[in-house]
């Protein structure tokens, strides 16, 4: 009794053990995916305004290989872009704040060209003109 | 002395760079608004539209190709999911199809980048399905905020009769 009790165990340990390799959760199956960490990396990069072009067509390039299932040289191009994303994490916002600088540089050099105008011009056109004619002689009729 | 002599000139002159001024201050402080949106496409084996396989033999696969295109305004990560169905099994924009996941291909895409890559897919009857099949392509992208796989409600799809064979 006690033997077929254990021998039924058995079978029904068994028959999960294959329904769990055979059927694998979705979760699991995003927890094993290496790709959305780095991507998250580069997608932060990407909002603090640093190039990521190539790092992507990198993590790419890698996803496809992945797929082929050369895994060995697709994790290695992977850790290579993940390297490259975490040494450009520091610098993200000196590039943030860099950008922003620039723009509003540009915007205040924008909005200053009429009162440059307004202050300038007349003085620089009055320059100009009495400069062309100073050679000028008044002649008699 | 014209222009000195001349106010209207002069008021012309400063008017028109005013104007200029503020459009060029706008266009380089205003956020980047662009609409953002994924796109997805099916094409013949040679990756153009059009030729499209109207007959396959049950249990062969045929060559086609996938279209991916990426203007979400930044990297996406996208997966097509490859499904067989019929006029009851098909997608909306809202929910997935509920036929069987067979195969799908994933694709990481810069921003306003897109990718077409040739496939290959098994085309088989399923014990419901009469001899017309709908292959079912859905384009899926990952929320990289909450880590999941979302269905963008975007689909294509390319009916076919399966014969029997030999």
């Amino acid at each position: 009794m006690k033997a077929t009790t254990g021998i039924s165990l058995l079978i029904i340990f068994f028959i999960f053990a294959v329904i769990l390799a055979s059927n694998p959760s979705n979760s699991q199956e995003e927890v094993q995916d290496p790709f959305p960490e780095v991507l998250a990396k580069l997608t932060y990069l990407n909002s603090m305004g640093v190039n990521v072009t190539s790092l992507v067509d990198d993590l790419n390039e890698a996803l496809m290989l992945y797929q082929k299932g050369n895994i060995s040289q697709a994790m290695s191009i992977l850790n290579e872009v993940n390297a490259t994303a975490s040494s450009l994490l520091s610098r993200a916002d000196e590039t943030h704040f860099r950008q922003l600088f620039e723009k509003y540089t540009e915007a205040v050099l924008l909005l200053s060209i009429p009162l440059i105008i307004y202050v300038a011009l007349p003085r620089a056109y009055a320059y100009f003109w009495y400069n062309s004619r100073k050679n000028w002689r008044v002649k008699k009729k | 002395m014209s222009l000195l002599q001349d106010d209207e000139v002069f008021a012309v002159i400063l008017a028109v760079s005013i104007v200029a001024s503020v459009l060029g201050t706008v266009l380089i402080l205003r956020p980047f608004s662009s609409e953002k949106f994924s796109a997805i496409g099916l094409l013949d084996e040679n990756c153009k539209i059009g030729n499209y396989p109207e007959i396959a033999v049950n249990g062969t696969e045929i060559k086609l190709c996938l279209f991916v295109y990426n203007h979400l305004g930044e990297p996406a990560y996208y997966k097509v999911v490859y499904r067989i169905g019929n006029n009851d099994t098909l997608p909306s924009n809202l929910t997935s199809s509920p036929a069987q996941e067979i195969k799908e291909w994933r694709v990481i895409l810069n921003n306003d980048e897109n990718t077409t890559f040739p496939i290959s897919v098994p085309v088989f009857l399923n014990a419901n399905e009469t001899d017309k099949v709908a292959l079912i392509f859905e384009l899926w992208a990952y929320n990289m905020t909450t880590g999941n796989w979302e269905y963008t409600g975007l689909w294509t799809d390319l009916y076919i009769n399966v014969t029997k064979g030999g």
